[in-house]
């Protein structure tokens, strides 16, 4: 006679064999997870590289420049800040400055005026309401006015002022941030994103396992095995959550390789994941993995249809993405945030991404508390599954 | 009894042009740290974000170790990713004595291609900064317009000397450089790359003959080296300055503006000797009424002094031909400019040059040095006023030696620079086996700090290879551009 | 053997009583191994609740279910080891082959090994499935998704075996392979318990006949005995007659 833990074993093995099967087949769940994964690395160098490009590279700018023979040492100052001349436009860029036409009048009593220590005016013509105007035109501003100032700390100067007269108050800003902390916002997208990945890709394996096998009329057959449900639970949590670590996994994975293409330290921020934190990563996030792994399928096991555990479950994933954006806007943090799961797993990860010295009692907490609301979870929906409502749901 | 260095100050120093300076450098009587080592989370002048500042603790005279204690000031600039451990670059200062860490400010934009991945070290050299700084009691307000290079008496200087707390002797080049050593190896580091620049580039020779296992790479920008003694500049300010009348005159609305710039500088220059300006102005700064005194020498060492920077030379043809209408203001405004302001301390600087240079010098060496048309002997008259009453130490032996490290290092000169021309770069390119000199047509003193060669550095650092370095940016850099109207240019 | 004593199961709206529906109101049978025993009753007669709770899917109010003398209720896990189910909707999982489909349910009641491995073989050959078993099942037809499932309930060899309405869409030749399984499988011992709509298999196949209506026991008896019972000639017309009335079919 087969021992009871035998045939335990044999049953759980059969269904997560089959889960899995289920789920490595199902493209299209697959396609969400790797998705998910590639888009990260994607999205995060992209908006890095506009983040760089807008904070620190001033791509040059074509500026119709009329009387610049007037003031060739302007003119001269402009190319040093990358404000060129239209007439050296590049051919491939030639429709866009002649749309955008930006147009500097320099009078021709330029040279006269200067030596006469009149003020001169200079026009400048844009369309001011279009975006991709404004840089430029701030740029322009800024550069004529350091070198307007220039002139006017010497002419000053060379009539004998103490030019630092000039600059009364100077305010010298401190920041006190980790030295280390200043590329928060790519590691706060990091972090949010991870979020959203482990709860994003067993989405689909999590619901297909659950609404759509009911849907598929093989939920009842399962049923009727000699199988308790609570082991068909445990297999379908083990494939759903299996899915959300993968994608966890290729998330940390590709966005450590990707972001060296990106030199964030332009923007004075770094960023590299190592393998240590990559493990603390990987350690916080699977019981997330898990827990959203059973929110899914108990949602999904409750409604009536396919369709419906869709919408439903897709309200889910708006969770994780907004409970790490407000605890970012709230100040005043009450204690018991800290043991949430969710969010005390995206506090702990800014406090990673922060360089602040890991709180190993926080982690142990937040996560005993995610295993233990998870465990919970997944006994409700065991014994929601042997009740005659789900029953009765089935034709 | 109060002495004030200030006037003659000008004179001659080998100073980085950084025109930005440390707010606070505030000048604490010390407590010895008790820990060997301290480095703490800091802000440094006006960079915006945390750095570090750390001390340490070495003997003042490092044959007797258990002798007096002073505790070393130093800064890191800690690189901004440290994702891979690249060695750091520790930066050595000019003068002899100005404070690194109070030039933070400057140094942080300056190198921050170099910052991104590397971590910039900064040591304030004995004597200097917050480590032990040698300097004397100021006068409150220093009168820069009223006070001429007056002949000190031996009695203010001793009286000053007196003030300096501790062995003064030990205060000298090689020391700093055991100083330097001990803070890399107490930072853990392997090895460091340093960049030397003026007085820094002798340092990092020093350096170079007495730890080459410590260097993974040298700079030395705008050198001193050990074949030159630094004190004698009158040929190449003369040299710098003649440059400068050569280019205006090449210059086609420099020339229509100065035509006879040359002759204007003699004339006024004569005109001083003979008789100094003496007139009641407004003190620029305070708005009150004050004496103005101006003689040959204090115009030509305010001139000198604007030679170190092309912002400063675009302005002396003009402030040269003014002061030959008799309009002084524009020459009080250059003044004005640094007025009040410590820039080197004084005290290190004459304890090294008294003692490391000028005892090499010889009369021939001064007379030939004197003969030139810009300020003949003025800068020497500060060694010899001051130097017979300072202390006295001799260098060891090596010291002199010409430092022959098989080491990869870029050297850098100014071509226009007054104190340490492209000849001085070529002594350190013989004698080093694996280095090589950019000499930059329109750059004055210590290029990196303006132009980008700071950029050329950052490649010399990764790469290592001192004669493979794309040079081509510094093809951009303009020829020199003169202010012909106090109203601006054209 | 199958048997259903007393059974009471009633469904109640909790918002509104009156619409309490009333599913088993005491039936009792009993399904002898060696037999196919046959349930016939209107939509709404509580076939469906009665075999549901064969399953252990329900849990009747009052009375009793065994399997082979297992409780349903007190051992559900016990008592679905001996039972194999064809239910009447049935799905295949459609990415997996028809062997993993079969293999799937096998471990489940706890085969392994070679054992298992025999079995699947077995009732592959059985079923004639050789062609198909490693396909994946998405794009069957009816006749091959039927054959996949019976292979599924039959692959542990369970004594006891309940089809719900299993030829509903089959066509003729698939029909007759099914009739030819539970025919062999009689013959071994086998308990069969088949619920249908179709007179003429009913009349065809069946040892004994159970007519429900209402939650309740209308008759039962061999169809011969209905026929006579009835005093009809043709089993439909005995059923008509023995459930009543035409108002007894709406009920």
């Amino acid at each position: 006679m087969m021992s009871n833990l035998t045939r335990d074993l044999i049953q759980l093995k059969a269904l997560v064999l089959k889960e899995y099967r289920e789920a490595f087949r199902d493209k299209r769940a697959l396609m969400v997870a790797l998705m998910m994964a590639i888009l990260a690395p994607i999205g995060i160098m992209m908006i890095s590289k506009i983040m760089i490009e807008k904070l620190v590279d001033e791509p040059p700018v074509y500026v119709k420049f009329s009387g610049a023979e007037y003031a060739p040492q302007l003119i001269k100052h402009f190319a040093d800040n990358n404000l060129l001349a239209f007439v050296d436009v590049p051919a491939d860029e030639k429709s866009t400055w002649q749309q955008r036409s930006i147009t500097l009048n320099i009078p021709a009593n330029y040279a006269a005026d200067m030596a006469a220590g009149k003020p001169i005016q200079l026009h400048l013509q844009a369309d001011f309401t279009d975006k991709a105007v404004q840089p430029p035109v701030r740029r322009i501003n800024n550069a004529l006015r350091a070198f307007s100032l220039s002139i006017g700390y010497k002419r000053l100067l060379l009539r004998g002022v103490d030019i630092r007269l000039l600059n009364p108050l100077e305010l010298v800003e401190q920041d006190t941030a980790k030295p280390d902390a200043t590329f928060m916002l790519i590691s706060m997208m990091l972090g949010l994103y991870l979020m959203l990945a482990a709860f994003m890709s067993g989405l689909s394996v999590a619901i297909d396992s659950s609404a759509g096998e009911r849907e598929r009329n093989v939920l009842e057959m399962l049923l009727c095995q000699p199988v308790s449900t609570l082991k068909i639970v445990l297999a379908k949590l083990i494939s759903a959550s299996t899915i959300s670590v993968i994608g966890v996994l290729l998330i940390l994975l590709l966005t450590s390789v990707s972001v060296g293409f990106v030199d964030l330290t332009k923007i004075g921020a770094t960023f590299s994941l190592d393998l240590s934190t990559a493990a603390i990563l990987l350690l916080l996030l699977l019981p997330i993995c898990f827990f959203a792994s059973a929110c899914q399928l108990f949602v999904a096991f409750q409604t009536k249809s396919f369709k419906e555990a869709q919408s439903t479950v897709g309200m889910l994933i708006g969770i994780p993405a907004f409970i790490p954006f407000v605890i970012s806007m709230m100040d005043d943090r009450p204690q018991w945030l800290n043991w949430l799961p969710i969010a005390g797993q995206s506090m702990i990860i800014e406090k990673i991404f922060k360089g602040v010295e890991l709180d190993w009692l926080a982690v142990f907490t937040t996560s005993s508390v995610t295993i233990v609301i998870t465990v919970a979870l997944i006994l409700a929906l065991a014994k929601k599954l042997k009740s005659e409502k789900v029953v009765m749901a089935l034709s | 009894m109060k002495v004030n260095w200030n006037k003659i100050i000008t004179l001659a120093v080998l100073m980085l042009s950084t025109t930005v300076w440390a707010s606070d450098a505030s000048l604490l009587v010390e407590e010895l740290p008790l820990e060997k080592l301290t480095l703490e989370d800091c802000h440094l002048g006006e960079i915006r974000s945390q750095v570090k500042c750390g001390k340490l603790v070495v003997p003042e005279n490092y044959q007797q170790s258990e002798g007096t204690k002073i505790a070393i000031n130093f800064a890191v600039l800690p690189a901004i990713d440290d994702s891979e451990y690249k060695t750091p670059l520790m930066f050595l200062a000019g003068g002899p004595g100005q404070a690194a860490v109070e030039l933070a400010t400057g140094l942080n934009r300056v190198f921050r291609e170099v910052r991104k991945t590397r971590d910039i070290i900064l040591v304030d050299q004995r004597g200097t900064g917050e480590s032990s700084p040698l300097s004397c009691e100021f006068e409150a307000v220093d009168n820069v317009y009223s006070a001429l290079p007056d002949a000190l008496t031996p009695a203010e200087v001793t009286d000053c000397v007196k003030q300096f707390t501790g062995d003064v002797t030990q205060y000298n080049s090689e020391n700093a450089i055991r100083d330097f050593d001990a803070i890399r190896a107490a930072l853990g580091h392997k090895k460091l790359n340093i960049y030397g620049g003026s007085y820094g580039t002798r340092a990092g020779l020093v350096f170079m003959r007495m730890f080459p296992e410590s260097l993974a790479s040298v700079v030395l920008d705008s050198v001193g080296p050990i074949e030159v003694p630094i004190g004698l500049f009158g040929q190449s300010g003369a040299r710098s300055f003649n440059l400068l009348l050569e280019n205006c005159k090449n210059s086609a609305p420099c020339h229509k503006a100065f035509p006879n710039v040359a002759q204007e500088f003699q004339i006024v220059k004569a005109r001083l000797a003979k008789e100094p300006v003496d007139m009641d102005i407004l003190h620029p700064r305070l708005g009150t009424p004050t004496k103005l005194l101006i003689d040959d020498t204090k115009f030509t060492g305010n001139l000198r002094f604007q030679l170190y920077g092309m912002e400063g030379r675009s302005m002396v043809p003009l402030v040269i031909h003014q002061a030959f209408l008799g309009n002084y203001q524009p020459l009080i405004g250059l003044m004005a400019r640094t007025e009040g302001e410590q820039l080197v301390y004084t005290g290190l600087l004459f304890n090294i040059v008294c003692n490391e240079d000028m005892p090499r010098v010889s009369a021939a060496d001064k007379a030939a040095d004197a003969d030139n048309n810009f300020d003949g002997k003025d800068s020497q008259l500060a060694w010899d006023m001051v130097c017979p009453f300072f202390p006295q130490y001799r260098p060891s032996e090596d010291f002199y030696q010409r430092v022959t490290a098989n080491i990869p290092t870029l050297i850098l000169s100014g071509n226009l620079d007054p104190v340490t021309p492209p000849s001085n770069g070529e002594y350190s390119a013989k004698s080093l086996p694996n280095s090589h000199h950019i000499i930059i047509d329109n750059a004055s003193h210590t290029v990196a700090m303006s132009t980008c060669a700071s950029d050329i550095i950052n490649q010399f650092l990764t790469s290592k290879a001192p004669g493979n370095l794309d040079e081509s940016c510094l093809q951009n850099i303009p020829q020199e551009r003169f202010m012909t109207s106090v109203n601006g240019i054209q | 053997m199958i048997e259903v004593n007393n059974l009471h199961k009633s469904f109640i709206d909790k918002k509104n009583k009156k619409n309490t529906v009333k599913a088993l109101d005491g039936l009792s049978f009993t399904a002898n191994d060696g037999e196919i025993t046959g349930i016939l009753g209107p939509n709404g007669a509580g076939k469906t609740t009665c075999l549901r709770t064969l399953y252990g899917l329900l849990c009747a109010d009052e009375g009793f279910a065994t399997i082979d003398g297992i409780s349903v209720t007190e051992k559900p896990l016990a008592a679905r080891a001996k039972l194999g189910i064809f239910p009447d909707k049935f799905g295949l999982y459609e990415r997996l082959t028809a062997y993993e489909q079969i293999d799937y349910f096998a471990s489940l009641h706890g085969m392994s090994g070679q054992v298992k491995k025999q079995a699947i073989e077995q009732v592959i050959q059985d079923l004639d499935l050789g062609e198909l078993a490693h396909r994946k099942t998405v794009g069957f037809s009816q006749g091959q998704r039927m054959k996949i499932t019976l292979a599924q309930a039959l692959v542990h060899q369970p004594q006891n075996f309940v089809l719900d309405e299993p030829t509903r869409g089959l066509d003729v030749m698939s029909t007759r392979i099914l009739r030819n399984h539970l025919a062999k499988f009689k013959a071994k011992g086998h308990c069969i318990l088949f619920s249908s709509h179709v007179m003429q298999e009913v009349a065809a196949l069946c040892d004994r006949v159970i007519i429900v209506a209402n939650g309740k026991l209308a008759a039962q008896g061999t169809p011969q005995e209905l026929c006579e019972l009835a005093g009809e000639s043709n089993l439909e017309e005995a059923f008509v007659k023995l459930i009543g009335s035409d108002e007894g079919v709406a009920a």
